[in-house]
């Protein structure tokens, strides 16, 4: 049995620091899941656990904190049905050669970079429970993805959200998004063949079942219950007590499979139909309680497991500058050059590969998945957290001086111009 | 831009699209292929019984007798990089690396000197090192074999199944 008063101090003492640390960076102009994810690092072995070891294990003993991170498996369950829900096919449809080019472009050259340095890495950073196509094609799907929600966070705090900037970036997370989170599910299946009886064909036969199910079933299913007018009101109660426990069996039949439940509740969350405002009120019930409560208990239990004290030589620090560059190189270099090549002109191309590099807590999610399974190490995954971190950071800075506020303000008198023009013309 | 931007599936776009991917693709395909065989070091974390060889006089260096007479060590591993605390004396940690079947250590504290290089091989599944201590600072120190034992059971939990 927990212990339920140690779990409530755990929990409220999270929640006080990591918000507060959110509030401080968001008064330098960073997104809050910087601090959120910093104070989360601070709790840790790396901080708390150095200056103050006593304390650290009175609030933090090793026993209790398997409570905690079941909490935030719920949280991350939560938070992954969300950005689903925030998928919006339309987002896509306007710049869809330009999305696709630019993120599968990426994508593939994140995926080569990462098998050549694995080569070198690989030896130095793994043991031989793994093998190198599982720790290269790991390494790639971590690197390769791009965080949608921080990033519409940017875009809208920065005012680029009607910006072909904004639209841009924001259709090409989504594109990545679902990329991602196949790829994830794909590489997961191989990795979970090569250690197990179960044949990979059957993982991937079950994954397209479900795929399948999931879009040509349910989610029919749900569009029809929603056409029925008296879903409101009393009826919306048991609409979203449905839309639960659907979330529920999504997420358990992935893990089930072997894929992990973000990708249930990832697919649940796209498949859930987009009528009479139901993903927003979904959204509006699940935000206060997955982004104040429990998130900031993932950062936590992703800060509890990060100690840069395992980077204990010049040469791990090496290491992980190399996978930064290769992060950085891979998402910027590729995107830029994706778009330049489809007619963007540069300044937006360069903006556009600058905001696809926010990894933030996408690149958490699928880091720690990497440690649970055993593919990557602590260590490893301490480089990663570092890496999704500073490229967060950067972005915001980055893109300003790419894309300078007077830059947005000129960009926004032409547009008014040009509509007041039309409209005289009118 | 705007006429450029605009969705239009054509031969020009779908062929930019095919060749733009496939060549990260080829050559994530080529270098996989080239980096297969890679081997990793072997799985040494968890814990290590020691063995000394009987009959060597009892040195005169604390600290290569603590370490010895600590009867077992745990050893973390991070790929290659290797820490080794002696039972009951964290403060004797060394860091090291594994390369191939070699083993070193040193300490990191710059006053001592204490550092083991070893030798992995394996009898009946199970790791063993035949290793030596020394001291560096100490001229009076001598060079002490001794062996250690894996303790398979006492490894490492299966990474792969803790989820």
């Amino acid at each position: 049995m927990p212990d339920l008063q140690l779990l409530l101090i755990q929990v409220a003492f999270i929640v006080i620091v990591t918000k507060t640390a959110g509030l401080l960076v968001r008064a330098i102009g960073q997104p809050p899941v910087v601090g959120e994810l910093t104070a989360g690092i601070l709790l840790g072995p790396s901080v708390f656990g150095t200056l103050a070891p006593q304390l650290s294990s009175t609030l933090f003993p090793p026993d209790s904190l398997a409570f905690l991170q079941t909490l935030s498996q719920v949280g991350l369950l939560l938070f992954m049905f969300m950005v689903g829900l925030e998928f919006q096919p339309r987002r896509i449809r306007r710049y869809g050669h330009v999305l696709f080019l630019a993120s599968h472009f990426s994508l593939a050259l994140v995926f080569f970079l990462c098998s050549a340095v694995s080569l070198f890495l690989y030896p130095k950073l793994s043991d031989n429970r793994v093998t190198y196509v599982e720790f290269s094609l790991f390494l790639g799907v971590a690197l390769g993805v791009s965080a949608f929600p921080v990033l519409a966070r940017i875009v809208r705090e920065r005012g680029l959200g009607k910006s072909e900037l904004g639209a841009l970036s924001i259709g090409c997370a989504a594109v990545d998004d679902v990329s991602a989170w196949f790829l994830l599910a794909s590489i997961l299946s191989l990795v979970r063949s090569m250690h197990s009886s179960v044949p990979i064909w059957w993982t991937l036969a079950g994954l397209a079942l479900f795929v399948i199910v999931v879009l040509l079933i349910i989610r029919p299913l749900l569009a029809f219950i929603l056409t029925e007018k008296r879903w409101k009101g009393t009826y919306s109660e048991l609409f979203i007590s449905l839309v639960f426990v659907l979330l529920l069996c999504c997420a358990g039949i992935t893990e089930w499979l072997g894929i992990h439940l973000v990708f249930g509740a990832f697919l649940f969350g796209v498949a859930v139909p987009r009528k009479h405002g139901i993903s927003e009120d979904l959204e509006a019930k699940l935000r206060p309680v997955t982004e104040v409560l429990l998130l900031p208990i993932l950062y936590a239990v992703i800060g509890l497991r990060t100690s840069f004290g395992l980077l204990q030589s010049s040469e791990m620090w090496l290491h992980c500058a190399l996978l930064f560059a290769v992060a950085v190189v891979g998402k910027t270099a590729g995107v830029t050059i994706a778009a330049r090549l489809s007619g963007v002109p540069w300044r937006e191309s360069a903006g556009f590969g600058i905001l696809m590099n926010t990894r933030g807590l996408m690149e958490l999610v699928i880091a720690k998945i990497g440690l649970d399974l055993g593919i990557i190490n602590a260590a490893v995954f301490s480089m990663l957290v570092l890496v999704a971190l500073v490229t967060t950071g950067l972005a915001s800075p980055l893109l300003m001086l790419v894309y300078p506020r007077r830059q947005l303000a000129d960009e926004a008198a032409e547009e008014r111009e040009q509509v007041s023009t039309i409209a005289a013309n009118v | 831009m705007q006429d450029t931007l605009t969705w239009k599936l054509d031969w020009g776009i779908a062929i930019r699209y095919a060749v733009m991917v496939a060549i990260p693709l080829l050559g994530m395909a080529v270098t996989v292929h080239v980096g297969k065989d890679l081997i990793a070091p072997p799985v040494l974390e968890g814990r290590w019984t020691i063995e000394r060889e009987p009959g060597r006089p009892p040195s005169v260096c604390e600290e290569q007798l603590a370490w010895l007479e600590s009867g077992a060590f745990v050893l973390t591993q991070q790929g290659q990089f290797l820490t080794a605390v002696p039972e009951g004396r964290p403060d004797l940690a060394l860091k090291g690396k594994v390369t191939g079947s070699e083993l070193r250590f040193s300490s990191p504290l710059p006053s001592s000197g204490l550092s083991i290089r070893g030798s992995l091989s394996e009898i009946d599944g199970v790791a063993r090192l035949d290793a030596k201590i020394e001291h560096a600072g100490e001229a009076s120190c001598t060079e002490l074999s001794f062996r250690a034992r894996h303790n398979p059971d006492l490894e490492g939990s299966d990474r792969r199944g803790s989820s």
